[in-house]
């Protein structure tokens, strides 16, 4: 039995410890630590944590020791902190998890980022600079130096650009990863040779917000939404969706409501309060239904469209018999958007009235809240798409819901990318093979029409990198991918910079092994949400070698075998093309501590770190470090919220010298702009005929920041559209897509192929075995009642033929698709010749053959998809199947606007003929260029409509500005 | 009346269930608790106590499912958010931080009422009324030194009840909580068992250290597994004795609860009830199972 006082005892006794605790200086009690059973390793621990961890056959734990070393996910845009266990021991990193230390992901990952440890253990990496021998797409290889690479790559581009052939350079990537370095290296060599993937990806979805409001991303406050309005699956899937959701989550928590429009339904739409599934490509019609509503109720927000709309524009340009009034425009714009009633969106779509009208409803209560997200999905799929993000930040317009707390922001203000040490100017030319006539309004480069222009003699390419892209598996029409990459005479050179084996680098002259997340350095920063972070990709052996006192210059001193980081990569080739300096080329690669000597990567981030991210030298000084120590010990650094409704930010007078305002209130300066803190990617809206340069708008009598677009308000009428040849859609309206049902014949349907599985990542999930064993087949979705009409049961082989030719893969009934509709999920199929050496990765073993232009890909028959051959995964890989590339069947639908490709096929689907194996593809090339020629004749070339003969509106984002002069039309076209 | 825990007591009591550091030797060396040797030890015994066998959420003892989160655990939230807790980067409903918030409480009760209307509401609220058998559970299952912390924590929170009076009314999340069993028309085996490993629905804990003991009592084979399948796995292995061998644990433990309801009042009542229902449900099911095995002539 206890004795009576027993607690007044012990409350003396640890009173007594509390004082001797404290006698030593030391925190008797720190508070709750959250080391709970969820939360992380304490970042005063990360030098030697220790984990318990099993010894193998022995039912017995050991003390494990690890330095943890924090990086950045590379899988895929979301940029999320992972941190590494590094083995204190052997100095190799034996797993990934979250880095607590990210303000975007907060120690949180999806599936992808720990499986990073299987891509760097994968036994099919390449590990050494390989060489073609034999022909092109043999599969021969030899292993050369990294100095034969750089030799040969160097001399071949030195001699480009001496002989002033630019435009015969061309890095295509894939994963951008880092902010700004590979195009600052492009513009030292001046060279106009960027060529993103992003015509294939967000082009529609960034074109609909930049017409609105000059940037050309949303970004959302999705934890104070009170309504998030969803087109897409973005709870697992698209850009930055992993700090998304978790803020989504938090919102839904406090009681926010969540509105999904989504075809298919999804882990998403499963979250949802609406589940909104249209008829692909309606999305429009219904959102122009909603606003009709909003207006019609007069539940907008009028007071935020006086000021920020520029209706006094429109009413000038097209409407100039009547008043140039707000009471006017408001009448107006009841009549434009009078017919869109729910009805009218209710046939278009298929979907119920009462759910369009309790959608409605939920939105007219969100006030200022509303938060609305769009990146690809319906944006990418439909002709016409860029007018789904259109129509659906007009929404946000009429509420006012833009920059403001649980709203949609622009993501200029939340992404942060500072300063960098090298700085040369643009090019001074133009690249057609990127940006063509044909294409003025395209938000991006023409990436995926290449083949074609080169196959039309628009021109060759000298010297042609890939990088982390795959564009024969990931574009459209592959085989002409296929075709291009072979003929020596279209491509002189191909250099292949991927971490792992893929279909277009079999095409390559080299195949150059780069670095996985936590083999290289980047920086980067995303919009997350309403705080701007930078997040230090770095290579991680690098950083416990140097904690441990060890010096390393050279990444691939740490690296696995001579894989080798991007970004020295460039810095070595700059310095080689250049050597003497005598090109003007050398010198923004010189270090500027040790002139004569390359650049180091430590002087390239130290520099930005002691001088480019506010608050960060103060923070490392806190700790009596460097900048460069504080972000390789903790990877990121948050510098803050970010203002709300920055567009009301007055302009002080000092900065309106010779202030001129036009008639619709944009006001102009002589005065200086002021120094920029953030360089994140901004619109530049062009000076006034006198040359004075924007400054902001004049509001109610005050001057405010306004927007980056051209009237520096919100864009309800884009002059830019209406100037540049497309007048009947400048403004937010509804064109009817590709595939909507008055064009399609009685026996298609459309297929949607563009939404991703959760766990893979693109081309490198194939080397991620984790993640190949969750996700590894991309069946047809087929709603029951098709099924049953075609015959066609579960599991059962079809045919799904589309333009080009078709595709063979199994269907999967399933209701959790409309009627009328089948889908196909992105990222399977992945292939490998037979006779092809390695036979590791998940991929099914084909053949691949061609008569003409007749192409066809075929399993290798009682063969299971490749898999490892002897060691413990041997007997792990339980599946055999492998899926479809399906991409190989579409021809390529550039949007005539927004250049984006739009994925979705008009398709038949009936059940397979005896023989047909899944993965089998069939394409007629013929037919690819009768598309490709169909989709052009649907474009308002610049030399035809360029309003000032320049090729381009010049305050679009480009991600490269060739200078004034290379802007202009060329003169073959424009005399 | 007898004293109770100063608020320095109860934090470390919470200090000492979170992950081991080195200062855990002298937390324990204070509370007069057996100390693991090396640090190893430390984690190997916490890692025992708290994940293999008792996780220490609220949730996992009041929730539908058992599980961590849910209803249970919003309420625990949205409790310590009124109080001004930072309740975002956890499990909201973890032990240590309950516990360092009530230390709070106690601290501030003395001279602010609020303060004391809050410390009640926390007590009966979100710590008493889940924590006895939860206590139990570690105390019969976990090493050295969290075995004594349960005792400890045990009397301590039952010397709280003699400064802060059962409330008349069930605590909204007893309350709230999944109804009684209802072992007799559960759809199958498995829906028998995880419903059983409901403690709020059941009445009863059952861990993992609770399964060996059964298995080394049948005489079964021991399945390392999620505590679902190796009871499923011992009922369809030998129905009778094990419905026979849970009925007599619940039984015991419905007997441990009686023994709190003086002290705990209606709280007390409501584990004991349900703890004492599900003894019947499986005595009566044991009947049957064991009729059933008589009259196919299986033995
Ligand atoms: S969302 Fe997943 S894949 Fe993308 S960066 Fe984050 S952890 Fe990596």
């Amino acid at each position: 039995m206890k004795p009576k006082n027993w607690i007044a005892a012990l409350n003396a006794r640890v009173s007594a410890f509390k004082s001797e605790t404290e006698s030593q200086g030391k925190t008797f009690y720190p508070g709750a630590s959250r080391i709970d059973l969820a939360s992380f390793p304490p970042k005063e621990h990360w030098d030697d944590w220790i984990a318990l961890e099993p010894v193998a056959g022995t039912g017995k734990r050991q003390e494990k020791h690890y330095m943890l070393v924090p990086t950045t996910c590379f899988n895929c845009e979301s940029a999320c902190g992972l941190l590494a266990y590094v083995d204190r021991e052997t100095l190799e990193v034996r797993k990934f998890e979250g880095n607590p230390e990210h303000a975007g992901s907060r120690g949180r990952n999806c599936a992808k980022g720990p499986a990073t440890i299987n891509q760097v253990t994968d036994p099919d990496r390449i590990l050494y600079p390989l060489k073609r021998a034999g022909a092109r797409g043999e599969g021969q290889w030899t292993r050369v130096s990294w100095d034969e690479v750089l030799d040969t790559l160097a001399e071949r581009i030195r001699k480009a650009i001496v002989e002033k052939r630019h435009r015969e350079i061309m890095y295509h990537v894939g994963r951008p990863g880092e902010d700004g370095f590979t195009e600052d290296i492009l513009k030292a060599w001046g060279v106009d040779g960027h060529n993103s993937h992003t015509n294939i990806c967000s082009s529609s979805g960034r074109a609909g917000i930049q017409y609105w409001m000059g940037y050309d991303r949303p970004s959302n406050d999705f934890a104070n939404a009170e309504v998030i309005l969803l087109t897409s699956s973005h709870l697992e899937a698209g850009h930055y969706f992993n700090p998304h959701a978790q803020r989504i989550m938090e919102a839904k928590k406090r009681g926010a409501r969540l509105i999904v429009v989504d075809v298919r339904m999804s882990n998403t739409s499963t979250h949802a309060d609406h589940w909104v599934s249209p008829y692909p490509g309606s999305e429009p019609a219904i959102f122009l239904a909603v606003a009709r509503h909003l207006i019609e109720m007069k539940r907008y927000n009028r007071e935020f469209v006086r000021r920020w709309w520029n209706w006094h524009e429109y009413m000038t340009a097209e409407r100039p018999d009547e008043p140039a009034t707000f009471e006017a425009f408001e009448k107006v714009l009841g009549e434009l958007y009078a017919d869109y009633t729910f009805e009218y969106a209710a046939a278009e779509s298929q979907v119920p009235v009462a759910q369009i009208e309790a959608v409605a409803e939920t939105i007219a209560g969100a006030g200022t809240k509303l938060c609305t997200q769009n990146w690809r999905s319906a944006a990418a799929g439909n002709l016409g798409g860029w007018q789904v993000s259109r129509t659906l930040f007009l929404l946000n317009a009429l509420l006012g819901a833009i920059g403001v707390e649980g709203s949609t922001y622009p993501n200029g203000w939340t992404k942060f990318v500072g300063k960098r040490p090298i700085n040369a100017g643009h090019p001074e030319h133009w690249n057609d093979l990127t940006f063509p006539l044909e294409y003025p309004l395209g938000m991006n480069e023409m990436s995926f029409l290449l083949p074609h222009f080169l196959k039309e003699g628009r021109g060759t390419l000298d010297t042609y990198f890939t990088r982390v892209y795959n564009p024969v598996w990931t574009n459209p029409g592959g085989f002409d991918w296929v075709e291009m990459l072979s003929d020596e005479s279209k491509i002189g050179l191909h250099a292949a910079l991927t971490p792992t084996w893929n279909e277009t680098a079999y095409f390559a002259d080299f195949v150059l092994p780069m670095g996985h997340s936590s083999e290289r350095h980047d920086l980067v920063s995303t919009e997350t949400h309403n705080e701007n972070w930078v997040t230090f990709r770095q290579p991680v052996a690098r950083a416990a070698r140097e904690r441990l006192g060890e010096t390393i210059t050279d990444t691939r001193e740490v690296n696995p075998g001579e894989v080798w980081e991007e970004n020295e990569f460039w810095l070595e080739l700059t310095w080689r093309i250049d050597p003497d300096g005598s090109l003007g080329i050398r010198q923004h690669v010189e270090s500027m501590s040790t002139p004569g000597e390359r650049l180091s990567l430590d002087e390239y981030y130290g520099w930005i770190f002691d001088h480019s991210i506010p608050g960060l030298p103060d923070k490392a000084e806190a700790e009596g470090v460097t900048p460069l120590a504080y972000m390789r010990r903790y990877g990121n650094v948050s510098i803050g919220a970010v203002g709300e409704a920055l567009y009301e930010n007055e302009i002080p007078p000092e900065q309106l010298e010779d202030e001129h305002v036009d008639p619709h209130g944009r006001v102009y300066t002589r005065a200086a702009a002021p120094p920029q803190v953030n360089g994140a990617p901004t619109p530049n809206p062009e000076p006034d005929a006198e040359g004075r340069r924007p400054a902001g708008v004049a509001i109610d009598g005050t001057v405010r920041a306004g927007f980056p677009t051209p009237s520096g308000r919100l864009e309800f009428y884009s002059s830019t559209l209406a100037q540049w040849g497309w007048p009947e859609v400048a403004l937010p309206t509804y064109i009817k897509s590709h595939i909507h049902r008055d064009k399609l014949a009685a026996d298609q349907m459309p297929l949607i192929p563009t939404f991703r599985l959760p766990t893979q990542i693109h081309t490198r999930g194939a080397n991620a075995k984790w993640l190949s064993e969750l996700a590894h087949n991309n069946p047809v979705w087929i709603h029951p009642q098709d099924a049953e009409h075609k015959g066609i049961a579960d599991g059962q082989r079809i045919r799904v033929e589309t333009e080009l030719g078709f595709f063979v893969a199994e269907a999967w009934v399933t209701q959790g698709i409309r009627p009328g509709v089948v889908a196909c999920s992105h990222h399977m199929g992945r292939w490998q010749f037979t006779g092809s050496t390695d036979h590791h990765q998940r991929t099914m073993e084909t053949t691949l053959a061609h008569d003409g232009g007749h192409w066809s890909l075929r399993p290798v028959e009682h063969k299971q998809p490749l898999a490892p051959q002897s060691g413990p995964d041997a007997k792990r890989v339980w599946w055999t199947a492998v899926g479809v590339h399906q991409n190989l069947t579409f021809g390529v639908h550039p949007d005539p606007v927004s250049g984006q490709h739009c994925w979705h096929q008009a398709v038949r689907v009936r059940p397979a003929e005896p023989g047909d194996v899944p993965g089998q593809i069939h394409v007629d090339l013929e037919k690819s260029d009768a598309v490709y020629r169909e989709w052009l004749a649907m474009t308002r070339p610049a030399d035809r409509v360029s309003p000032d003969g320049t090729r381009r509106p010049g305050w679009l984002l480009r991600p490269l500005k060739p200078t004034a002069e290379a802007c202009k039309l060329p003169d073959s076209v424009s005399s | 009346m007898s004293a109770t825990a100063s608020a320095d007591l109860l934090r470390l009591l919470a200090a000492i269930a979170e992950s081991p550091s080195s200062a855990h030797a002298d937390y324990a060396r204070a509370l007069g608790l057996a100390a693991p040797a090396t640090a190893a030890d430390w984690q190997v015994a916490h890692t025992m106590a708290f994940i293999e066998q008792c996780p220490p959420f609220a949730s996992t003892m009041l929730g539908e499912g058992g599980q961590i989160g849910g209803a249970a655990a919003a309420r625990v939230a949205d409790f310590r958010a009124l109080l001004g807790a930072e309740v975002e980067t956890a499990p909201p409903d973890v032990l240590p931080a309950l516990l360092a918030d009530y230390a709070e409480l106690v601290e501030r009760a003395a001279s602010d009422a609020r303060a004391a209307h809050a410390r009640a509401a926390m007590l009966w609220e979100h710590l008493l009324s889940w924590v006895m058998p939860y206590l139990d559970a570690v105390n019969r299952s976990a090493p050295a030194p969290y075995d004594g912390w349960a005792t400890l924590m045990r009397d301590v929170l039952l010397a709280e009840t003699q400064a802060v009076a059962p409330p008349d009314l069930l605590p909204l999340q007893l309350r709230m909580a999944p109804p009684a069993l209802d072992l007799a028309h559960a759809e199958s085996v498995d829906a028998a068992v995880r419903a059983l490993l409901v403690p709020a629905a059941s009445g009863i804990v059952l861990t993992r250290v609770d399964l060996t003991r059964a298995v080394i009592a049948l005489e079964a084979g021991l399945i390392q597994n999620s505590r679902a399948f190796a009871l499923g796995q011992l009922v369809t292995q030998d129905a009778p004795a094990t419905l026979d061998w849970l009925a007599a644990e619940a039984r015991d433990q419905a007997i441990a609860r009686m023994a709190e309801i003086e002290s705990l009042g209606v709280v007390g009542q409501f584990w004991a009830d349900r703890a004492h229902a599900t003894a019947e449900a499986l005595d009566d099911l044991a009947r049957v199972a064991s009729a059933r095995r008589v009259s196919s002539g299986a033995h």
